[in-house]
Formats: structure tokens, C-alpha cells, sequence
């Protein structure tokens, strides 16, 4: 069995096809980061205090909040915002007990945009609570503190912390599990489309053949998954339970590949066992994305060091294996009966 | 010459005439799949729930009561701990908290609790473009849902002042109107999600032309044919069913979608699938390495489609036919930029693959092919040229990668500015390499490599901003052709340690110029 998986490992290292896998998970790390620094630098609260705001009619409260440039002519204005002298135009003239309302140019596309956006965006809802409050109406009034000192958290703030633990991080799982599937697939296929299957039954029973390959999958993903997770927290990202997270991303590799093993052993193609594969593969990703029961689910809440239950850890675990189990228990019958015939 | 392209196309279908009980399970599990799909979509995801803990019970599937919470909120305050997550929380209980607040004070107070509303326009400006000022302002209404009833807000638009209407009497456009909450930036992420529903199945088709092109090769089927037949004819009509079946699923999804304009977009993405999983199946040695191969190559080009489109706000993203699909409006000028390159390269990579048929059983890795293909095609002088300037969209794809290196860790310029120099001294001395194994002068080879180089490297430019905005200098010309002149000179050391020399020289000039900049 051993000697089956020291083969296979042998060849994704002689192809130096882990290289490539290695550079990808690296590259989609990296990309990660970009990503991040992107959405800081367009979330950060300096990005949008300094928006200049050019005004077209009479607004004397608005003023008061904006102080912004007053134009006579909205043709005039708009030419400024062109011309980048001025980051957004607003035209209205004030009414303080009716309905006020406003036209915002701003830039079509361009970072100007989303500063002329976000900043815009904190001003009106101050301009409102100020009208609200004259008319008598309660406003929201959300204080926060940190240490007995009060913060301002930016608009947003989140999309940061969503990108990382309920994006990136189940992503990055299940493509590892999708590899070291699909890699189990080609292993058993070529072996039995080449005929050299034929030459190992020689030597060993086919249950040592398949476990084998499947041992060699296994190894694929936990070096994977250790990889991605180190690059992770290399680049700031702190997984919380890393120990637990790593059980889950191995039991949701074991789930892929039982369901790698039984679909080739089934098919015995490579051209069809990759199809099957995929397409139940990405129902399967739909339905972990869509509950938070399911072990995708339950990794968002362990790295992210939010509450969960150690026994649906447990659970996975065990109902993984008991999945690998009966795929390879299958696909050994399969095989040697397909050897036989 | 066509009866023969469909002789194989037919023998393709004919041989996929999979026995029927497979057939009739996959059509089975393709409809189960996509009504789980469907309703996984409809679900939405929902792996966020509970992840933020919180000391009072609130209405929002997120939060869940702890003892040693992430945010806690009492007296009418909220307290929170100051790391990301907690942070986090506090914004997502913000949203919250002022979606009941609207939905109170709009049952206690009416339409007058919402005393501004907003009405967005989006201007082109002339940062953004770099075109002569419009005459006319082109408007663009951004509509976004809003909070109030449709009838309501029909209300407030027939009420609207007329005071600059004169300005947009032409511009013909629905009015809809925000609350400043509901004002946006422009979307980030959330188009994105749905735009995968027009690739992923393009990819289903690919990958299994790819598995038959692969399984052709390897029981050694192709050689007979191309013995019979023209390269590219066998290719083309393996492709053609394939294709066909691609792009109808492409025409379908995107009309169900309601964007007809995208077809166009799609399909040089389609036809470049199909040339880059060709070329992979070339290429690689055994199945193992055609899947690694396959699966990394879909990851880079979806990243490639899709990142760009993320950052929509930028004038980068137009290298993405994804941005102009999700814009649902564009120009020859801009739909050139977005796909040209996918069509250069998919003719490239076709290319390629023909003239691969000879190495296609040898062992050496992928980089020794790719080597061994260009001295078998760059055998004159104006090939070295125009292959020099056909690489530049592939040195692009690969450098959009490498760029993303910069924010990964703490002195990554220099590895970025390493590996630039590396990657396009490598497509540059590859050419120059093929030139002298086919005869050609040295130092002619370095120089027409340098300047196709320099000319696409500036065509790129042009497309991307404006003329004025480019300076003439001859000084990257010559720092190309120095590079390419220390190559040849080193060569005779063996092909990589002249490539680490001319790279070292280009990044060394790449730094000073950093550095002076």
C-alpha cells in the first residue's frame, strides 16, 4: 500500500505538477491580500473626509454640514467635476419641512467615485438626523466604545472581515479537496486505461492498490492545506483553531475524494469520471455554502473563532472516514471483479 | 477541405455516443445538480450565520448570544473589543439596528420621516477618460431599489421639481430615488457571484473536449489522423462540437440573463478556453499533469476575468470583457481592449499546438516544449518581430499575476521586480534563441525581439490612456536591447545563465527607474 502511494507521490514530484499547485494557492493567497489592501484603502475612514463638494442652489443647513462650493450654474459645476477640480456635484435648494430632493453627480467610474460616495453618504445622513430632529422625530443615535473611549467604525468595516473567513478560507478548502479528488481520480484511471493496473494486481491485492492512491491523496492535501493555511497567516490573516480547522478541511477532502473514488471506480474513464465528478462536485459546493451546518459552514465558525459545537467536529470527522471506508471497500470490489472478468 | 473538418467532427460526436445508460445518468445527475444548484442560489449563502457573538438576543441570523461576546450593547450604547472581528460586528449590527429604525419610524411618522432623497448621476470625467471634453453631458441614472413602495415613489417623482429638467429632457431615464443609507459606492463584489453562472458551464464543455483531446493523445489516435489529415483541420473539427454546444450554453445563459450584448464578450473567452486547453493537452505528459495543468490554468483565467471586475472603478478593469459584460454597454474601442488579447493568444496557443505534433509524446517539462516549439516556428526574420509582439499578451497574463506579489509580504517589490525581469528577458530570449538555432544573425534577433517588445509594450500603453499622457523616450528601447544584447553575448554559457544575466540587467534598470521616478 505504502509503495503504491510513494509511487504515486513520486510522479507529482518528478511532473513538478505540486509546484504549479503550490504557486497557486500562493498566488490566490497573495491575490487575497490585494484584495484586502484594496477594499482598506477604499473602506479606510481617511479615504473619505476630504471629499470637495460643489453645491448648485440655496442650502443654507447643508452648508452648515458640507461647507461646500457654491456654484451659480450647474453648467459650470458640472465642468469643475470634469475637470477634477471638485469630487461631486449636489443640486437642490433647501426645504426644510418638505421633502428635499437631491441630485448627485458624480464621477462615472473612477476611485473619485467611491470617495465621492462614502463621503457624501456619512454628510446626508447627519444633513437628515439635523431635518429629522427639527421636525421633531427621533434619530438613531449609535455611540461605540472601545476602552471607555469613543470610536468611529467606517461604513463597511465588515466586508474585510466577510472576504477572509466566510469567503476566502472555505474557498481555499474546497479547491484543495477538488485537487487532491481530482488527482485521485486520473491516478486510478490511468492506471486501469494504460492496462499497467494489470502489472500491479500482479504484485498486490487490489484494496492495497486503491488505498494506496488514496494515502497518496491524503498526503496531497494535507501538505495543500498546511501550505495555504501557513501562507495565510503569514500575510495577517490569524485562523482561530488551527488544529480544528485543519480536522474539518481533511474531513471535507476525505468527502470529495470517497465521492472521486466511487465515481472512477464506477466509470473506470478518466473523460467520464471527470465529468460525473464535476458536476456533482459543484452542486456539492452550493449545498456546503448554503447551510452553516455543513462542515464549510462549520469551518467559517472555527476559524473565525466564533462559537461551535467540538462534537459536529467529531461527527464530520467520523462520518468522513466511515465515507472513505465504504469508497475504497466499493472500488476494491470493483476492481478485482473487473480484473477477473 | 470542410467536408473533411466535419468527417471529424462527426467522428468526434459519434465516438462520444456514449452508451446510453450513461448518458441517460448524466443528463439525471446534470438536472439534479442544477436543481440543487438553484436552490443552493436561492437559499443564498448562509454559512455566515452565528458567526458574530453578541450579549442580547437580536433578530438577525448572524448574531448569537455568548458569555465573553464581540460586541456588547447596553444603555443604548455598543461596546466592542477593537479587533477586526468585533469591529466587524459592530458594522453588520449597525445595518441592523437601522433597518428596524426605518421600518419604526416610517410606521410612526410616514413618507416625512424620510426628508431627503437622493437621485444619482453618474458623469464621465475627464480624468477617467482622457477624451476631449463631451458637448453634451451623457447621462447615466444609476437605479438602485428603494426603500419605499413603487407607488410611493411614483408619487414623489411626479412632484418633483422641474428646476433642471432642461438638462436632461433628452436623457430619457426612469427616476428612482435613495434614502442617504441606500447611497452606495459603486458594487464590489456582489455582480461578480452571478457572473459565474455565464462561465461555469462554458467550462463543463471545455473540460471535456480537453479530456478527449488528452485521451486522443495519449492512446496515440491523434498521429494516425494527422497523418491522414491537415494539423489544424483535425483540431478544428474536434473543436467544432465542442463549440458549437459551448456557445449556444453561452447564447442561452446570457439571454435568460437579459444580456444579449455579452455574446460577443463570451465567446472569445470560449474560443481561448478551447486554444489553451489544446495546447495543455499537447503538452502535458500523463493525465495527472493535463488535470493539475487544467485546473490551475481555469483558476488563473477566471482570476484574470474576474479581479479586474471587482475594482470596476478602475481604469485596469477594462482589460476584463467581464467588467464590460456586467456594464452592459460598450464600444468597438473598448471591446478591442478587452478581448483582443484573448483572440491574439488564442491564435498564438492554436499555433503552437499544431506545430507541437512532432514533441507531443517526448518527456521534457512544459517550459523545454514550449522552447522546442518556438525553434521549430521562429525561423525568420520578420517571425523573430512578430512573435515578439504576439508575446506581449501573454507577458501581460502572467505579470497581472506577479503584480499581485506586491502586498503578499514585506520586500515583495524586489521579488516582483526580479520576477518581471525574469519573464520578459525569458519570451525574449526564447525568440532570440529560436533565431540562432535556425541560422539567423545574433545581434539582428536581439534587436527585432527588443523593439517588437517595445512596440507592443507601448501599444498596450496607448490603449490604455491617452497619447499625450505617454512620453516618447527611446531609453526602455535601449534598455531592451541591451538586455538582449548581454543575452546573446552570454549565451554561449548555456541558455539560463545568459537568461539570469539579461534578467538581472532588466531588473537593475527597472529599479533605478522605481527609484528615480
Amino acid at each position: 500500500m505504502l509503495s503504491v502511494a510513494l509511487k504515486d507521490l513520486k510522479s507529482v514530484r518528478r511532473e513538478k505538477t505540486i509546484l504549479l499547485v503550490i504557486a497557486l494557492l500562493f498566488f490566490v493567497a497573495s491575490f487575497s491580500s490585494l484584495v484586502v489592501f484594496g477594499l482598506t484603502v477604499l473602506y479606510s475612514p481617511s479615504g473619505y473626509t476630504n471629499a470637495v463638494v460643489g453645491l448648485v442652489g440655496k442650502a443654507p443647513i447643508f452648508s452648515s454640514i458640507v461647507h461646500p462650493i457654491q456654484y451659480d450654474s450647474l453648467d459650470k459645476a458640472l465642468s469643475d467635476l470634469r475637470n477634477g477640480k471638485i469630487d461631486a456635484v449636489v443640486v437642490f435648494n433647501e426645504n426644510v419641512t418638505g421633502k428635499n430632493f437631491i441630485t448627485i453627480y458624480v464621477p462615472k467610474e473612477d476611485l473619485k467615485a467611491i470617495k465621492a460616495t462614502l463621503y457624501l453618504r456619512k454628510k446626508l445622513m447627519e444633513y437628515q438626523d439635523v431635518l429629522r430632529r427639527m421636525r421633531g422625530i427621533p434619530t438613531l443615535n449609535l455611540k461605540v466604545y472601545e476602552d471607555g473611549r469613543e470610536i468611529d467604525v467606517p461604513e463597511g468595516y465588515s466586508i474585510h472581515f466577510r472576504f477572509v473567513y466566510v469567503m476566502l478560507i472555505p474557498l481555499l478548502a474546497v479547491t484543495t479537496a477538488v485537487i487532491s479528488a481530482a488527482f485521485l481520480i486520473d491516478s486510478i484511471c490511468e492506471e486501469v486505461e494504460t492496462k499497467t493496473i494489470e502489472v500491479l494486481l500482479t504484485a498486490l491485492d487490489s484494496g492495497e492498490i486503491v488505498s494506496g492512491k488514496v494515502l497518496a491523496s491524503l498526503v496531497l492535501s494535507i501538505v495543500l492545506t498546511a501550505f495555504w493555511m501557513v501562507m495565510l497567516s503569514i500575510n495577517g490573516f490569524k485562523i482561530s483553531n488551527p488544529a480544528i480547522a485543519f480536522l474539518i478541511c481533511m474531513a471535507i477532502c476525505a468527502l470529495f475524494t470517497s465521492l472521486a473514488l466511487i465515481v472512477s471506480s464506477l466509470t473506470m474513464t478518466r473523460e467520464k469520471a471527470q465529468l460525473v465528478f464535476s458536476i456533482l462536485v459543484i452542486s456539492a459546493i452550493m449545498l456546503m455554502f448554503s447551510d452553516s451546518s455543513t462542515p464549510v459552514g462549520l469551518l467559517v465558525r472555527v476559524s473565525a473563532n466564533s462559537p461551535f459545537k467540538i462534537e459536529s467536529v467529531i461527527a464530520y470527522f467520523i462520518l468522513s472516514t466511515l465515507a472513505m471506508l465504504i469508497a475504497i471497500l466499493f472500488a476494491d470490489r470493483r476492481i478485482s471483479k473487473n480484473s477477473n472478468s | 477541405m470542410l467536408i473533411i473538418m466535419f468527417k471529424i467532427a462527426l467522428m468526434e460526436l459519434k465516438r462520444k455516443r456514449w452508451d446510453r445508460r450513461f448518458f441517460s445518468i448524466l443528463i439525471l445527475l446534470a438536472i439534479v445538480s442544477v436543481a440543487l444548484s438553484i436552490h443552493s442560489i436561492s437559499e443564498g449563502v448562509k454559512i455566515d450565520r452565528e458567526i458574530y457573538t453578541i450579549n442580547v438576543r437580536v433578530d438577525d441570523p448572524k448574531f448569537v448570544v455568548t458569555k465573553n461576546p464581540d460586541v456588547v450593547v447596553s444603555d443604548g450604547n455598543v461596546f466592542v473589543k477593537g479587533d477586526l472581528k468585533s469591529l466587524s460586528a459592530f458594522d453588520e449590527l449597525r445595518n441592523y439596528l437601522r433597518r428596524l429604525y426605518d421600518e419604526w419610524i416610517y410606521e410612526k411618522f410616514d413618507d416625512s420621516a424620510f426628508p431627503v432623497l437622493l437621485r444619482v448621476v453618474r458623469i464621465p470625467t475627464k480624468a477617467e477618460t482622457f477624451l476631449p471634453k463631451p458637448k453634451k453631458v451623457v447621462v447615466k441614472e444609476k437605479s438602485v431599489r428603494g426603500v419605499l413602495k413603487k407607488t410611493e415613489r411614483e408619487k414623489i417623482v411626479k412632484t418633483t421639481p422641474k428646476m433642471f429638467a432642461g438638462n436632461f429632457s433628452k436623457s430619457n431615464v426612469s427616476l428612482n430615488f435613495l434614502t442617504p443609507e441606500q447611497l452606495r459606492p459603486p458594487s464590489l463584489l456582489e455582480k461578480i457571484i452571478y457572473a459565474f453562472a455565464f462561465v461555469i458551464p462554458v467550462y463543463f464543455v471545455v473540460q471535456v473536449y480537453s479530456s478527449s483531446a488528452v485521451e486522443d493523445k495519449i492512446k496515440r489516435r491523434l498521429d494516425l489522423l494527422f497523418v491522414a489529415k491537415d494539423e489544424w483541420k483535425v483540431f478544428a473539427g474536434k473543436i467544432i462540437p465542442y463549440f458549437v454546444l459551448s456557445s449556444l450554453l453561452a447564447i442561452v445563459i446570457l439571454t435568460v440573463f437579459g444580456k444579449p450584448l455579452g455574446v460577443p464578450l463570451l465567446l472569445p473567452v470560449i474560443i481561448f478556453m478551447f486554444a489553451l486547453s489544446t495546447f495543455t493537452a499537447m503538452i502535458s505528459r500523463s493525465y495527472r499533469e493535463m488535470t493539475f495543468l487544467t485546473i490551475i490554468l481555469s483558476i488563473l483565467v477566471t482570476i484574470y476575468l474576474f479581479i479586474p471586475a471587482v475594482f470596476n472603478v478602475m481604469q485596469f478593469s477594462k482589460i476584463s470583457p467581464i467588467t464590460l459584460l456586467l456594464e452592459d454597454k460598450y464600444g468597438l474601442k473598448e471591446y478591442l481592449i478587452a478581448t483582443l488579447q484573448f483572440y491574439v493568444m488564442s491564435a498564438v496557443l492554436f499555433h503552437l499546438s499544431i506545430n507541437s505534433i512532432e514533441i507531443m509524446h517526448s518527456k521534457s517539462n512544459p517550459i523545454d516544449k514550449v522552447v522546442q516549439i518556438s525553434v521549430r516556428t521562429v525561423n525568420r526574420y520578420e517571425l523573430v518581430l512578430i512573435a515578439s509582439l504576439l508575446s506581449i499578451p501573454f507577458v501581460f497574463f502572467i505579470e497581472f499575476f506577479t503584480l499581485s506579489l506586491i502586498f503578499a509580504f514585506k520586500y515583495a517589490l524586489i521579488v516582483v521586480i526580479l520576477l518581471i525581469g525574469v519573464i520578459e528577458e525569458f519570451f525574449k530570449s526564447v525568440l532570440i534563441y529560436s533565431g540562432i538555432r535556425n541560422g539567423l544573425n545574433p545581434y539582428a534577433c536581439a534587436f527585432l525581439s527588443a523593439i517588437g517588445f517595445f512596440l507592443g509594450e507601448k501599444g498596450v500603453l496607448f490603449s490604455m490612456v491617452s497619447l499625450k499622457y505617454v512620453k516618447f523616450t527611446l531609453i526602455p528601447l535601449m534598455a531592451h536591447l541591451l538586455a538582449s544584447i548581454i543575452f546573446v553575448l552570454t549565451l554561449r554559457f548555456g541558455f539560463k545563465r545568459a537568461l539570469i544575466m539579461a534578467s538581472s540587467f532588466h531588473a537593475i534598470y527597472d529599479w533605478v527607474v522605481l527609484c528615480l521616478a
